[in-house]
């Protein structure tokens, strides 16, 4: 296949942008839900 | 329940994006002058598409922030932005791969090119904007206002090739008397554009959650910080 390595490349970079745009929101979305159980636990605990 | 939710939606996005990927390289026909490096057209074009859907939206998000003034709009806006800046990424990225084998060159500074990597930095400014301010209800006026005089670049990219001569290729669709797709090939590029569709809603979809959980976590650190 001609080409084949620009071809290859462009797709690789489209689904890596992707993986790594997915996998940087769902790390920070867990860490604020483990952040916010603990405040809730900490409101609790004053209530 | 909602976790099942996000299980679900992120194997349908995958299934999505395996057809399309399957299309693009053994459905699709083999262009008669570039050869195969043409696979890059279905995602590069509908990369572009999928941006100017998720910078409609920050648009829409941005004017119904400042006609309601309710915070959610604004998260959908950054959302929006966020995921319309990756989708340009890709175009940016894309596009140069696909030059550098047909034209010799990886980068030309013509009306189409240049307006797009103008609409890239212009949705990155609005990004760093958001950061250098800190209080949420002017954060939210100041870019929404920003957000909308931005959106001005998406028609000005879409009707480049049109307006100017381009070394960009003219239009193959929705070009006008000459233009035109084969049948296959733009089945293919509408299977490849609703998957990046659908990806896009889930990524917006999650970048919302992620404004939505900061904002939570920011009113309970107020109130145990006040209480």
């Amino acid at each position: 296949m001609k080409n084949f390595e620009f071809l290859l490349t462009a797709y690789l970079a489209v689904w890596g942008i992707f993986l790594v745009f997915e996998f940087v929101v769902s790390s920070r979305v867990s860490s604020l839900e483990k952040e916010l159980r603990r405040l809730r636990a900490e409101l609790e605990r004053k209530d | 329940m909602r976790g099942f939710g996000n299980v679900a939606g992120a194997g349908v996005v995958a299934a999505l994006l395996g057809v399309a990927g399957y299309a693009v390289f053994f459905v699709a026909p083999q262009e008669v002058s570039m050869g195969d490096i043409q696979r890059i057209f279905y995602v590069h074009v509908a990369s572009a598409w999928t941006s100017f859907v998720a910078f409609f939206l920050v648009f829409l998000a941005n004017i119904a922030y400042l006609w309601r003034r309710q915070l959610h709009w604004d998260w959908l806006a950054v959302s929006a932005a966020e995921v319309g800046v990756a989708f340009c990424s890709v175009v940016l990225v894309t596009g140069p791969l696909w030059a550098k084998p047909v034209w010799g060159i990886w980068w030309t500074w013509d009306a189409r090119l240049t307006s797009t990597f103008v609409l890239w930095l212009l949705y990155v400014s609005y990004l760093l904007l958001r950061s250098l301010l800190p209080d949420p209800a002017r954060r939210a006026t100041i870019s929404a206002v920003f957000g909308i005089f931005t959106f001005l670049d998406v028609p000005l990219v879409y009707m480049s090739i049109r307006w100017f001569r381009t070394q960009h290729p003219q239009p193959v669709i929705a070009g006008g008397e000459g233009s035109g797709l084969d049948a296959v090939m733009w089945q293919v590029f509408l299977v490849m554009w609703t998957a990046l569709l659908a990806l896009m809603a889930r990524l917006v979809w999650q970048r919302y959650r992620l404004e939505s959980l900061r904002h939570q976590v920011d009113e309970l650190s107020f109130g145990l910080r006040a209480g």
